[in-house]
This record gives structure tokens, sequence and C-alpha cells, in this order.
């Protein structure tokens, strides 16, 4: 039996998601600038300083503001507990993320050491930040929490992957020795993109799909059970670097196998839904379950690495983030402005309804611009001169549009929130 | 007396305005009988703006939320609910 709840006062207000999220949006319309004017240079190998530029705008830049932001928030709707001094907490967080994300990324761009250890020391912190509020929250919530394990799970897979990213930069500073340096990058990648990006991703789909679209539920224990696996084959593959075993690199094909396998779960969970229609925010988790398939693809071809590289970071990791944004954002506005009417003693008079917020057109309108864009990027990952440039271009219009939308949302909350306090 | 509703199969934000809407003309000594497909922890913020009191509990896997007025006699200790 419980009778306790969250307090209006302790939910973190609505600034503070619309604040991370519009910085991500800026961050992905910097990968367009860096698309347009290294067109020559960024395709030529995903170790050129400005392919590795480009991957820590998506991953800090984006994913890092996008998944922090949203977990701050839906913290307290998912678990009844938001993190300590949400306001404070969230700002320094968001600071830290933003300052270490540009730093590193302008280290990689001008070769520079000491900006990519300063980059990368922040971001690395802002991410320890958000890790220890977030473990505060859930002890002071004292509830066991049907997701804790997979996402506590893939929140703790960035742990290696920021201890391997600064022993990395130590290494290419000359203060400590690293062995085999492109095998401990796909260590890192592995640790960052499968481990806590793709974990942290699908159990956040998994928990949204039966609220947002009424869908069959997939129970928490085979959840847990596939994000334990994917981290034990994790560690496995770790130990195929440090103690040299080539036998144990199978793992990763195995990890793959297993997001391959995840998504056709998904794919099965969203047929499953109460309501047969297609709304936008399906259309993106969709095509970043194809991007999987397809990187999936290009991977067993084997021959174009910025392939793999353009469908799982643009297609896979920044599409599906954003259906769910257009998905959690107009409700978050609906909310908030619920919450205010009935401190002012009104309770059904009627609100504009979520699509208000942020409509199906617009949200088209950014879907067709978006996977054109990714579209371009792999035709420039195998004709860059072609392509190159067009994708950037694209892909900044994408990322403005993005950000239009963002902020139109905010300003019709905004604008309700002035009607609510003049009707008062 | 009790009052039911079961909004297991509506999509946000439904639920909540299903709700709001059935306690806006909730008799003084009635009381709500919530059928949820989950906890709706945002819910209880509003509850307790609106002078509300709930109690809620997990039954055959899904959520069962029960309010009333604050001050009232709950359900089960005026014999009348649970």
């Amino acid at each position: 039996m419980k009778t306790t709840g969250l307090s209006l006062e302790q939910a973190p207000p609505i600034v503070i998601p619309f604040k991370f999220f519009l910085t991500a949006s800026l961050f992905v319309f910097a990968v367009g600038l860096v698309l347009v004017v290294g067109a020559d240079k960024v395709f030529l190998s995903r170790w050129s300083p400005l392919a590795l530029a480009i991957t820590h705008l998506v991953t800090l830049g984006f994913l890092a503001q996008v998944m922090t932001g949203a977990m701050i928030q839906l913290l307290p709707v998912l678990a009844g507990s938001p993190i300590p001094a949400v306001v404070t907490t969230s700002r320094i967080i968001h600071l830290m993320l933003l300052g270490g994300t540009l730093l590193l990324a302008l280290g990689f761009f001008h070769t520079d050491q000491l900006l990519i250890e300063t980059g990368a020391t922040l971001s690395g912190g802002a991410i320890m930040l958000f890790l220890a509020a977030v473990m505060v929250s859930l002890i002071r919530s004292g509830r066991r929490h049907d997701n804790a394990i997979s996402f506590g799970l893939g929140w703790l897979a960035i742990i290696p992957t920021v201890a391997i990213g600064i022993y990395m930069v130590l290494g290419l500073g000359g203060l400590v020795a690293v062995g085999d340096m492109p095998r401990l990058v796909a260590v890192h990648l592995s640790w960052g993109l499968l481990g806590w990006v793709g974990t942290v991703l699908f159990s956040t789909v998994f928990q949204l799909l039966p609220i947002f679209y009424i869908t069959d539920e997939i129970s928490p224990g085979s959840r847990d059970f596939y994000v334990a696996l994917i981290m034990l084959l994790l560690m496995l593959y770790s130990l195929a670097y440090f103690w040299n075993i080539e036998s144990l690199e199978i793992s990763l094909p195995i990890i793959l196998a297993l997001f391959l396998f995840l998504s056709f779960k998904l794919f099965q969970s969203i047929r499953s839904r109460r309501r047969k229609i297609v709304d936008v925010t399906l259309l993106f988790l969709w095509s970043g379950l194809a991007s999987l398939l397809l990187a999936a693809l290009a991977w067993i071809h084997g021959d174009n690495d910025l392939l793999v590289a353009v469908f799982l970071l643009g297609g896979v990791c920044m599409t599906m983030p954003i259906g769910i944004i257009y998905k959690v954002i107009p409700f978050l506005c609906w909310f908030h402005l619920q919450s205010l009417q009935v401190k002012q003693g009104r309770i059904s008079s009627r609100l504009p309804s979520m699509k208000h917020y942020i409509s199906d057109k617009d949200a088209k309108r950014h879907y067709l611009l978006h996977i054109t864009a990714i579209l371009l990027m792999a035709a420039a990952a195998m004709m860059p001169t072609l392509f190159a440039r067009l994708s950037g271009l694209l892909f900044s219009l994408a990322s403005l549009y993005f950000l239009r939308n963002l902020l139109f949302a905010l300003l019709r909350y905004r604008a309700q929130q002035k009607a609510l306090a003049v009707e008062q | 007396m009790e009052q039911r509703l079961d909004v297991r199969e509506l999509e946000p934000p439904v639920p909540m305005e299903r709700i709001l809407e059935a306690l806006e003309i909730l008799p003084s000594d009635d009381w709500l009988r919530v059928r949820h497909s989950r906890e709706p922890y945002p819910l209880y913020s509003l509850l307790r703006d609106m002078n509300f009191t709930w109690n809620t509990r997990w039954q055959g896997g899904e959520c069962i939320i029960l309010i009333w007025h604050a001050g009232r006699p709950p359900p089960e200790i005026a014999g009348k609910g649970l």
C-alpha cells in the first residue's frame, strides 16, 4: 500500500529538459557545419581528426545531453524520485557537459592536447556527477524499480567508456603507455555505443512503448537478462584486448546479434499497440531500427567502417532519441500546465492537446529532412567528393528545423502559461 | 459509494484527464477506484493539491488506485471498499 508520492515542488521545472534538448540540437548543427567546412577531410578515415570531432559532437554533444536531460525529467515520473537539488545539479551537469564537449571537439579539430585533456575531464566529470545524483535519488526513493537493473547497468557502462577515453587522452599526451591504440579505441567505442547508448536507448524505448503507445510490455526480467548479457560480453571483449585473447573477440558479433534480436522484439512490441495509428514518432523509431540492420549488414560486408558509423551514429543514435523527444516534450508541456491549472483551483478546463506544442506536420518535415541527410551521409561514406558537403548542408538544415520545433514548443508552452496566469 | 474508472488502454494524457474529470464531480462521501496499467506517479502531486487522499496497490498485474476526499474516512475503514 502506498500513499506517498512526488510533490510538485520536487518535480523538475520544464525548462530543464528543454535546456538539454535545445543544446543537443545545436550540437547537431555543429556536426552539419563540420561536415560542410571539412567535407574533403571528414570521410578520409574514421581516424581523421574531423571524424573524431564529429563522433564526440554526436555522442557527448547530442546523446549525453539528451539522455541526461531526459533522465533528470523522467526519474520522478518513472521512479517517483528526482535527483537532489535538481535545478542546481542539472545546471552544473549541463554546463560541464556543454563546455567539455566543445573543448574536446575543438581539441580534435585543432589536434590540441590541452583542449582534449580539459574537454575529456570536464565532460567525464559531468557524467560522473550525473551518475552520483541518480544514485542518491534512487536510494532516497527507497523502492525497487522494475527498470533499475537495465537502466543502471546501461549507465554504469559509461564508466569504462570515460575511463578508457581519459586513459587514451593521457596516452596521446605521452603520460602513459598505450599499446595497440586502434584496438583500445574499439573497446572504448564498444562500451560507449553498445554498452551505454545502446542499452540505455533500448531500455528507454522498452519502458516508454507501453506508456505512450499502449503496447504489450516486455518483462523487466527479460530486459535485465539481455542487458546483463551484453555487459558480460563487453567485459569479455575488453579482456580480449587487455589479456590479448583473440578468441574472445567473438563477443562483439554476438552483442550485435543481441541488439538485432532486441530490435525485433521492439518491432513486435510496436506492432502490438492498441491503436494502429502511425504517427511520426513511430517513423523515427522504425527508421532507427532499420538503420541498425543496415549498420550490421555494412559491418558484415566489412570494407567501409565509415558507413557503419553513419548508420550507427546518425541512423540509430540520433534518429531514435529524436522520436522519443517528440513524444515526451508535448506530454511534459501538457502535464506542467495541468499542474499549474490545478494549483489555481481549476481542474477540467480544457488545455490544448499535445499536438498543439509540436504538430505532426512540423515533426514530419523534420523527419524527412533528417532521414534524407542520413541517406546522403551514407552516400558520402561511399562517394565523399560527391555527397559530403551536400549531406552536411542538409544535416545543418535538419538540425535547425529540430531547434525550431523545440523552440516553438517552448514558446507555445510559455504563451499558454501566460494565458492561465491572466485567467486567474 | 464507489465510482469506477478503467484507463488501462488509454494513451497519455487521456488517463489523467479522465481521472481529474471524475474527481471534479466526485461527491464528498464517494471514492474513485481507478484501474491503471502502471503507477501514475505524476498524478499524486495533483491529488495532493486538489486535497484528495489515495491508496495504490498492485493486483493481478494492474495498478489499483483508490482516491477519496482528504479528511473523509478511507474506503476500507468505512467498510465500503477494497
